[in-house]
């Protein structure tokens, strides 16, 4: 916004023309000259005044901005608190499709643990949990939505996109972080004497949603709503303990850079056929060659071994079935 | 000299300058585009006014929020309570400021530490 703030100013405009005047006067007295001065220095004093008051009046309110901006940052995700605050993303109500990769998270048993624990003991507990989580959300570059209790809603591809590969592979190795650190914080809880050892489930699923500001003109929510948000919290709700449970679309986006165990069908609520799911392992070592393959037809041989998945139970048994043919 | 009684707006306070009860009065937000073209009335209204000494002035100053520009005109009408005070003038000013608001009340201070005249810092409770 500009503005002509001259008018503010109509003073020092004012005492200024008036200087320049005595300036150009040839035949001065210094009688004149001191009047003058004493109106110069009396202006310049209360300019001084003036300036060290909205000078201090501008830095106290920018304090107070930081302060608030800072607050707030804490109650919206990092990305939803940038788009807002650069003012590139407008205040009402609008919404847009966009394939997104959506997180769903909850703590197995939670209800039932709460229902033993004091109020004081399960918001630690909780704000702890959601710390850890949170600073893994933020570390992927995760859209946080919301909680809810103990329950995690996150999203990949809004409000910045990069690809629907990249945006499923850093919800899924996010997903695999948050794992991990469960064990970090199993051994916490256990020794500040919590019994239950507790664990995460989670599903994630990639597909079209609607993005946007939701609510009324006065107080709105930018989150998302959809068939894969669904799809997300059935999975997760599927999952066993520290499981990890992605769509088959997922998958499909990252199949090369993650290693699953083979696909399961699921018959999910909401869901009127069985959906395909996969149960995530690891990432896949890029720098280790996994996969032994020997395709010799002529010789009676067509082998393919994925050693990321095989055990070696199974492979040993194979061996002795081969040695006992051989022999 | 007539009174001059302006409304509030969303972005520019509500001004009460009555020269019967010698109260001037400037009330609610100040945020206008050009703080010096809808001050300028009030302006003129105020030196014309603080010209006659013998008076007994009060001034009530309830801004709850304002721009850099509407802070540049508050800081000349104190310039001019101050003159008032200096020439004997018998002036005294309220500031409100927001209760337990630490932040308001660092802003009364910043604007009338400077000042000698008497003023009070009143606290009020946001409605």
């Amino acid at each position: 916004m500009k503005s002509n703030i001259d008018a503010e100013f109509q003073n020092e405009i004012k005492v200024i023309k008036e200087a320049k005047k005595v300036l150009e006067t040839e035949k001065i007295s210094i009688k004149f000259l001191l009047e003058k001065y004493q109106i110069l220095l009396k202006s310049y004093q209360r300019l001084f005044r003036q300036t060290k008051t909205l000078t201090k009046v501008s830095d106290n309110q920018q304090h107070r901005l930081k302060i608030i901006m800072e607050r707030l940052g804490k109650y919206v995700s990092y990305q939803l608190f940038k788009k807002i605050t650069q003012g590139k993303e407008k205040v009402e109500l609008v919404t847009k499709r966009k394939k997104l990769t959506v997180f769903f998270s909850d703590i197995k048993d939670f209800s039932y643990i709460s229902s033993h624990m004091e109020g004081e003991a399960l918001a630690t507990f909780l704000n702890s949990y959601l710390e850890e989580m949170t600073k893994i959300v933020i570390k992927w570059g995760g859209n946080l939505d919301k909680y809810w209790g103990d329950a995690i809603l996150a999203f990949f591809g809004d409000p910045d996109f990069t690809s629907d590969e990249d945006h499923a592979f850093r919800c899924v190795s996010m997903a695999i972080e948050m794992r991990e650190k469960m064990k970090d914080l199993q051994k916490l809880w256990f020794e500040h004497g919590y019994q239950e050892p507790l664990q995460i489930r989670i599903g994630i699923a990639t597909g079209f949603c609607t993005v946007g500001n939701f609510g009324s003109s006065e107080r709105m929510d930018y989150t998302i709503i959809g068939n894969p948000v669904n799809f997300a919290a059935r999975l997760e709700s599927s999952a066993e303990a520290d499981e990890i449970l992605i769509s088959h679309e997922t998958w499909g986006l990252i199949k090369n850079k993650i290693i699953c165990e083979p696909y399961i069908s699921l018959s999910l609520k909401g869901f009127h056929q069985e959906m395909i799911a996969h149960k995530v392992l690891r990432i896949k070592d890029s720098s280790k060659n996994d996969i032994l393959e020997i395709d010799a037809p002529d010789n009676g041989i067509k082998l393919k071994i994925d050693f990321s998945i095989a055990k070696n139970e199974v492979l040993r048994n194979i061996i002795k079935e081969i040695n006992k043919k051989i022999n | 000299m007539k009174p001059l009684k302006i409304s509030k707006t969303r972005s520019t306070p509500e001004i009460n300058l009555d020269p019967v009860n010698n109260l001037i009065q400037i009330m609610g937000e100040s945020y206008p585009e050009n703080a010096g073209i809808f001050y300028h009335e009030v302006m003129n209204w105020l030196t014309e006014y603080f010209k006659d000494k013998n008076r007994k002035i009060t001034v009530e100053l309830k801004i709850t929020y304002l721009n850099t520009s509407s802070s540049k005109i508050v800081t000349e009408i104190l310039e001019m309570i101050q003159d008032f005070h200096n020439n004997n003038g018998n002036i005294f000013l309220n500031w409100y400021y927001e209760e337990d608001d630490e932040d308001s009340l660092d802003n009364g201070e910043i604007f009338l530490e400077e000042h000698t005249f008497p003023y009070k810092l009143v606290p009020f409770l946001d409605e």
